[in-house]
Order: C-alpha cells, then structure tokens, then sequence
C-alpha cells in the first residue's frame, strides 16, 4: 500500500458573481463544490472533465495560487490551505506547477538559466557556481544541451519549451507536480516526448502528478487513478480500469463515448452508441442532476476503488443517512 | 470509395511564401480530388501545409506575399489566377469555410442574423425577400433552437459550441458545393466537438456537398472521413480511402504518427517518440522524402531523390518515395516490404 | 444602458469630493488670499487681520472647506483681485469662446485626422503613407508654439487670410454678422489645434485598421465572397474606429488643456488665455476656479468615454 501524499477533503471553491445595481453577491459560482481524494506518493492522479468543470481551480487550490472557500487539504499532517501552515513546511518548495502554455508562462526577456533557477532561489542560498551547476544539471535531466542555457524561449520549439517549464517545476525537487493541459498545446509527436519524459522523471525522482486534462486518451495512458469533473463536482473517481471499462455515470459516459476513435470498422456503431447514451442524457437529465442542473452531492461506493455520484432516487437514502 | 466527376481538383499545386525578400515553398506538387457527397481529410501537424493548401482553394493567400501555381479546379471554375472578381462570385456560394476559432472569425460589433444574411447579400443566390427567412431557417438547420433569439445576438452571448453552429450556418448560406472546415472543432469541448462533426455530416449528407477536413485529430479522421491524404512538410506523403490508410498505414511517417498516439494499447508503456523536428521551410528539399531525416536508422535513404508520383500500392492508395518498402520500427522484426509481398 | 448611465454618474460624486478637496488643499498653499489684492501702504497690518478673520479665513480647514464648497454649490467663485470682477462673469465672458474654439477643433481633428489614417491604411508602405508618418512625426516632434506662431506668420501676417487676435471683429453688427465673425476668428487657431492634434488619431486609427486587417472575422467575410471594398468600410473600419469613439471623451479634456497655449498665443480671449493671464499675476480666485473646471471636465470627460465605448460596442453594453 503506497503512503499517501496529499489529501483533500470536501474542498470549496466559491466565487460571488456580482450584479444588481449595488453590486450585491447574486449568485455563486461553485467552481468547485466539495470534492475529496488523495494522491499518493508516486502516483499520477488524472483529473478530467471540460472547460468550466472546476478542474483547473482544484489545481490551482492545491499550489496555493486560489484560496479555498471550505475544506482542507493535508499535507505531511499538516492543512495548508492556511498560508502560515504552507509557510512552516516550505509547502512550495514540495509543489510545483506546469502550465498549458508554454510560450506564456515563460518570461520571454528571461534566459532559460534565470527561468529554471528562479523557484530555487526562493528556498535555498546557492553560490553562482553552485546554482549554475544546478541549472546545468538540470537541462541534462530534461535532455537539453547544456550551451542552451543562455538563450531565451522563443529559440526553442513547443515541446522544448514544455521541457523547460518541466526543469523550473522541477529545480526545487519537489514531491509533487501539478500539471494542468500539459500537452493539449503540442503536436502529437511532441506530445508523446513530453508525457514519455513525465513517466521517466516520476520513475527516476518519485514526483507524483496531478495530471489536470480534457484528454481522456492522454489520460488513460498516464493516470493511475481518476477522478471525473462536471460542473464543480465529481461525478465518478476510480481507478483506470474503473473509469474507462466500467463507467457508471452518466456524464463519465458521455465523455467516453464522445472521444473520436481510431477504429474506421466500427465507426457506425460507435457513433450510435454516442448518439444512444446522449439520448439517454437528455432524456433522463434529472435522474442524474438536482434541480440546480448540477450532478448530486454525494458519492456511493461501487468497490473499493470506485465511487460515483449518486442518481435521484438514491439520493432520499443518503439525505436519510446524513441527518 | 465515392465515385463519380470530381467537385475539387487540385493538380500540382505549390505555395511559395515570400519570407525575409526570399521565396520558399511551403507547399509542394499537391494532388488532390474531392467527390460530390465526399469528406476528404487533410491530415498533419503543425507546419505541415495543410492550412496553406486549404487557403489555396478558397483563393486567400496574399498576392504580394504568397506564389500559387499549379492548377485547382472548382466545379470547373480555375482557381489559379482568378481575378478577384471571380473569386468574390465563388466564394460563399461554391466553396463554404468554417474556421477553428468560432470567437475571432465572428465580427465582435455585428448582430448574428446580420453576419448571416450578409452572405446572401453580397451574391445573388437569393432574392432580398428571403434574406430574413433564410437566415432563421439555416440557424434552425444547424440545431439552434431559439433561432430570432440568437439572430438578434451578439457572438459573445453564446457559447463556443453555439458560435461554432453559427458560423456553419453562415458557411452553407448559399449552399455552396464543397464546404471547407479547418480544424472545426480544435477549440471546442470533447462533448461539443462530437455535435458539430454529427452537424456537419448531416449537412453534408444531406446536400450532398464535398467536404475538405484539415485536422490535425487521427480519431476525427477517422471517425468521418471517407478518404484521407496525410502530409508532411508540404507535400502529401500517403493518400487512399480512410481504411487504407488506417488498416495499412504504410508511409514511415503515417506509422510513426499513429504509434505516437497515446490508447487503450500504450498504457503504462513508452509512446513512440519521433526524433527531431519538422525541418524550416527554408531547409525543406522537397525532392527527397523529407520524413526519413527523422528516422535515424534510415539515414542513407535520407539522401535519396524520390519520384514526384507516388507509388500506388492499392487501388487508390498512394504512398510517397521508396521508404516504405524497407520501413520497420527498431522492435519489430520484419518490414512492410516482406509482411506484404508487395 | 439607463442604469449604467445613473451608475457613472453617482460614480461621479466621490470622484467630485476628492477632487475638491485636492483643489483647496492646493488653493491653500497659493501665495495670496482675497485681501491680497486690498493691500497697500495706507492699509494697517491690523485691519487686514480683522478683515481676513471676518472672512472665516482663520477658521479650522474643513469649515473654510465646507463654506467654500457651499458657495462653488452656489456659483459664487469669489473675486478676481486683479480685475475686480465676479469669477463667474470673468469665466461667463469667455467660456462661449473657448467652446466654439473647441467644437471647430475637435471636428477638424476628427476632418482631418480619420481620412489621413484611412489613406495611409489603404496604401501601407506606399508614398501616400509614408508621406503622412513623416508629416505626422514630424508635427509631433515640433513644440505647439512654433507651429502657431508660424501660421500666425504665415496667414496672419503675410497673408492676411485671417485675424490673429481676438474672437470678434469690433465692427460686427446684427447677430448674424457677428456670428460669421466669430467662425472667421476661430477658424486659423482651430486648424493649428487640428494640425497637431491629429496625430494621435492618424496613429491610432492607422495602426489599428492595419491590425484588424489581419484579424479572423476579415478572413470570414473574404470567405462569403464579400467586396474588398465591403470589408474594408464594413468590417475594418467599423470596429477600428471604436477606440477613437471612446477616446472622444478624453480629447474633449486635452483640448481644454491645450487651449492655454493656442488662446494664449494667438491672443485668444477664451479660459486659456484667462488662465495664463490669472498664473501670470497670482490671481488665485480665477485660478483655483479654473484648476476646478478642467478638473470636473476631466470626470465627465472620462464618464463620457466610459458610455460611448458602452454604447457602441455590444461586448460592453451586453455583459
């Protein structure tokens, strides 16, 4: 049994969505609305689900760029959804971030030994000649010639600057990484170096990832365990297997079955299996979402691994059991 | 296969783009043909000029910087050296083009019905009395469901998905014969992604048009294409029906792609990596087979010139240069040549 | 559209109370007070103090604050010491003036600018363009007052095309004589104004009709079989133009501004000229009220560029 490494528990993220002429709170978004899983040490934790699903903000909760409205998030026994907690363990310094986009988050007016040695030199006091061996050391890890260190980002390719932004994540040999569309931006060749590479440093440095992604074949192929997201909720955690040949949910289903397929044979049939399970969607709507147009609040075990959202007529039980 | 006279065809078309004062072919010796009722997919990554051949055809490369030549026949009309008179009376009412990002290809401060019916009015397919009909009946046809609503909308006030049925909505106005769609779908959800494929295929069906595909996607390809031209560095490496070249990838580049892919298959193991780069246009040599520079173990090929017609190793599919026949991955024990006898 | 008006110009009033209390905290520090002006040798130094504490001037700041507020409320300025008038009558004789200069400046601004960019657009990198960047750097890099006293020179003086002082002949009679006059008056200060005042437009409107040339939706309507001409008027030109219709509100101010010198220079008798003339002799009454005025057209010069952009651009009328 792997140890575990981050925990989190019933974590809200709500923000007010002001109108009126007073610019009084009318509404909330509930960009995430009471989600709880653990990553373990070593592991690649996949979250999916599309564009305003919340996924980012859990990711961006979990670095420390967004607060949390509600729930915690533990981390060596401690909560470090409080800052002076994140402060006291060099939380930081054991969570490090990459980004969709490359070119972005780069500073372009930076050479690549400033932008790699940044994160360093918040946590530890380097000479220049240390510092300079370290950042040497590092592109040898992320197999980028050592003369390039000197130069800036716009004078390498897509997957070279995912690389770069992979050794700066990687500088202050954290424990954790949070990834979010680390590769939707890249060529497929380019891709598959880049999710190749993040399987061998995890292998070689025991990183865990929290691979954030709307790619659900990427996903497959890098995750151990998965949670789904729709509309600030998880609708299904389990494991690979769980997720991808057993789905229960709805919504999991409809994600599954709306990833094109390389398989020209059976592309009729693929189809209307789609066009089925989104039938199934419309027509059944309220059996799977609350009245509020969001999946139920609470999960149900299938196994062990697997949990999914409940359905409406499970919900009167565990409403009973929660009060 | 679809059968029948060619709605688009495209006869060794070349690009040159003017870059720095000198001219560089981006795209090399393209054939291609699109069928009435046909999806041809242009498949590559980036660079690999299948935007600039999709330009081409709808006559949109900047004549100061961009040299087309070759020949590209519409529905009998030539492409080539159209004055920009004749382009404007084919654009919209033969050739239709969907773009990727429905957001940026909308006018920000026009009404949707307006952008709409502006179709209509710049051709006279339809008498000015119909404009407004027209306009609610295709935002219907493309599955929005409050059409006088949304006519009346901004591009901002609907979502990604809704913009991109506007913008079909706006591309079929006049009922154009081909209907050109880059990478329709590369900006939107999973989900989103699969109702505007289903969209544009029973548009497609439905008027029998022929559609050009550029997309990047080997799943989208795969799922709705009926032929399938693959390119690299500007030139078309491997073309057939999709089951051709889905069930025989043969050109080193096709293969190398679709290995590449991450599925089912490739958990918990590598995926295979393409060594190198995609050359720069000024170091592409399109006389060799400009793919084998990225397979090591093939380096002397590299240096071969290759034939400017490809070989056809079935009926209708086509595979450029001699490298397939010696192709093999370093695991794997035989190579295409021996496999098939061919 | 109605609520966001009400909600700009509520948004105004803090603006207005800061913006007060800057201007007497530095009506305080100016050298001078009302009195200043009654000072002379046979004045007795006690007197004087009698006098400025009868006038609440030794008051706490915020009662002369509030006072002060009180009577601006009231359209009392106080008195120029140097003319011995009412503020309000000084400033009363020549806001006509400054207005009409401002109204023919901003419109041969507009005339003279938009047409410019459009030209240059059309024929990027041609002679036409490059003729006008050079034109228009060129403008740019020479100081105001040159460029007026050279058309003083020029028009004025060699040519006698037009007057180069005051706002009215003195021999108009009838108000329709005196009305053509005025227009006769404005119009060399008006065009030198316009001259320099273009450039920003010309680059504004250049740069972005040449970006938008390239943007996505231009290539969409190519794409319909629209005319080059269609799109150029209709799709570049329209949403290129909407920075300048925000930027309205802001050239209302800078006019304003700019009109110290020109009205100074061509011996104009308008706000500027009366600003110069009160900093040249201390006269603090006229100036705090002056610093008050722009300083309230700058709010409503801002309030006004925050509505035209609401009003013509859907994506911020509709959020």
């Amino acid at each position: 049994m792997a140890k575990e490494l981050l925990k989190i528990e019933n974590l809200k993220v709500h923000y007010p969505i002001r109108g009126g002429f007073f610019n009084r709170v009318v509404d909330k978004v509930y960009a995430a609305d009471g989600v709880s899983f653990v990553i373990e040490e070593g592991e690649t934790y996949g979250l999916v689900g599309e564009s305003g699903s919340g996924k980012t903000t859990i990711g961006s909760v979990v670095v420390g760029l967004e607060k949390a409205t509600e729930g915690q998030i533990f981390y060596k026994g401690l909560d470090i959804t409080k800052a002076s907690n994140r402060k006291k363990i060099n939380y930081n310094k054991d969570v490090q971030m990459i980004f969709q986009d490359s070119m972005s988050s780069l500073n372009p007016r930076k050479t690549i030994f400033d932008i790699i040695t940044e994160p360093i030199h918040n946590f530890e006091k380097l000479s220049k000649e240390e510092t300079e061996k370290r950042a040497k050391e590092l592109l040898d890890i992320v197999g980028l010639p050592q003369r390039t260190l000197y130069q800036y980002p716009f004078q390498f390719s897509g997957g070279q600057r995912q690389r770069i932004g992979i050794a700066r994540a990687i500088s202050t040999n954290p424990k954790l990484i949070v990834a979010d569309e680390p590769v939707s931006a890249l060529d497929l060749s380019v891709q598959a170096q880049v999710l190749n590479f993040m399987k061998k440093i995890q292998k070689d440095l025991g990183i865990s990832f929290l691979f954030i992604s709307h790619d659900l074949g990427v996903v497959r192929h890098m995750t151990n365990n998965i949670a789904v997201m729709h509309l600030g909720r998880f609708v299904e955690l389990g494991n690979r297997e769980d997720v991808f040949n057993n789905p229960q949910h709805i919504y999991t289903k409809r994600l599954l079955a709306a990833i094109p397929q390389m398989d020209v044979k059976n592309r009729a049939k693929n189809k209307q299996n789609r066009l089925d399970i989104e039938k199934e969607y419309q027509d059944n709507h309220d059996f799977y979402y609350g009245t509020d147009g969001r999946p139920y609040p609470f999960l149900k075990e299938i196994s062990k691994t697997h949990k999914v959202a409940v359905n409406a007529d499970e919900l009167k039980n565990f409403e009973k059991e929660n009060k | 296969m679809i059968e029948g006279k060619n709605l688009l065809d495209a006869k060794g078309v070349s690009v040159d783009f003017r870059i720095n004062g000198k001219w560089l072919t981006a795209l090399y010796n393209v054939d291609l043909a699109v069928k009435p009722g046909e999806v041809l997919a242009l498949v590559g990554e980036s660079g690999s000029g299948k935007s600039t051949f999709a330009t081409s055809v709808i006559g949109l490369h900047s004549k100061n910087q961009a040299r087309v030549s070759g020949s590209i026949v519409l529905d009998g009309h030539q492409i080539i050296g159209a004055s920009d008179k004749e382009m404007q009376e084919l654009r919209g009412v033969k050739v239709g083009m969907i773009f990727q990002d429905p957001l940026s290809a909308l006018n920000p401060l026009m009404k949707i019905g307006d952008q709409i019916s502006e179709a209509m009015e710049v051709h006279d397919v339809y008498p000015r009395e119909k404009w407004e009909n027209r306009t609610i009946e295709l935002l219907k046809e493309v599955g929005i469901t409050k059409p006088e609503r949304v006519a009346k909308q901004y591009p901002h006030e609907l979502s990604g998905g809704m913009r991109q049925r506007v913008m079909i909505a706006l591309a079929i106005a006049n009922e154009p014969d081909l209907i050109i769609a880059d990478e329709p779908t590369t900006a939107l959800d999973v989900t989103i992604q699969a109702q505007i494929l289903d969209l544009i295929q029973e548009i497609q069906k439905k008027k029998k048009s022929g559609v050009l595909l550029i997309t990047h996607d080997l799943g989208v390809v795969a799922e709705m294409a009926d032929s399938v031209a693959v390119m690299y560095a500007g030139q078309i490496v491997e073309s057939g029906s999709v089951e051709q070249v889905f069930e025989n990838p043969t050109h080193p580049y096709t293969r190398s792609l679709l290995r590449a892919n991450p599925s089912e298959d490739t958990t918990g193991d590598e995926l295979y990596v393409i060594p190198g780069t995609v050359p720069s246009l000024a170091d592409m040599d399109h006389s060799k087979d400009l793919f084998l520079q990225r397979v090591p173990w093939l380096a002397d090929l590299a240096q071969e010139k290759v034939s400017d017609t490809p070989a056809e190793i079935e009926k209708g599919h086509f595979v450029r240069g001699n490298a397939w026949k010696d192709f093999s991955f370093p695991d794997e024990k035989t190579s295409k040549k021996k496999l098939k006898k061919w | 559209m109605w609520k966001l008006i009400i909600k700009r110009v509520l948004l105004m009033i803090p603006q207005l109370l800061l913006m007060t209390l800057l201007v007497f905290w530095l009506a305080k520090f100016m050298p001078g007070d009302p009195f200043t002006g009654k000072f002379s040798p046979q004045l007795d130094l006690n007197q004087l103090r009698e006098m400025r504490k009868a006038a609440g001037l030794d008051d706490p700041w915020y009662v002369q604050y509030v006072r002060w507020i009180g009577n601006v409320f009231h359209g009392n300025f106080g008195e120029s010491f140097v003319m011995k008038k009412d503020v309000t009558t000084l400033i009363g004789q020549r806001i006509g003036n400054t207005v009409m200069l401002s109204i023919f400046g901003l419109i041969l601004t507009y005339l003279i600018g938009i047409p410019m960019a459009v030209a240059a657009a059309k024929k990027e990198g041609k002679f036409i363009d490059n003729f006008f960047l050079t034109f228009t750097s060129i403008t740019f890099g020479i100081p105001a007052v040159i460029v007026y006293l050279f058309l003083i020179f020029m028009f004025g003086y060699m040519l006698h095309w037009f007057p180069t002082t005051g706002s009215v002949s003195l021999s108009a009679e009838g108000p329709i004589q005196i009305f053509l006059s005025r227009i006769y008056h404005v119009i060399l200060p008006a065009t030198a104004y316009a001259l320099l005042g273009t450039v920003g437009i010309f680059n504004y409107l250049r740069v972005g009709l040449l970006d938008t040339r390239n943007l996505d939706f231009i290539k969409t309507a190519r794409a319909k079989g629209v005319s080059e001409k269609a799109i150029f008027w209709k799709h570049n030109f329209r949403n290129s133009v909407l920075p300048l219709a925000q930027g309205f509100g802001y050239q209302i101010v800078s006019i304003f501004g700019g009109a110290v010198i020109l009205e100074t220079i061509f011996n104009f008798p308008g706000m500027g000229q009366l600003f110069t003339n009160s900093v040249t002799t201390n006269d603090s009454a006229v100036i705090t009220t002056l610093i008050l005025f722009s300083g309230f057209l700058s709010l409503v010069g801002a309030m006004l560029s925050d509505l035209i952009l609401a009003w013509v651009d859907p994506r911020v009328r509709i959020s």
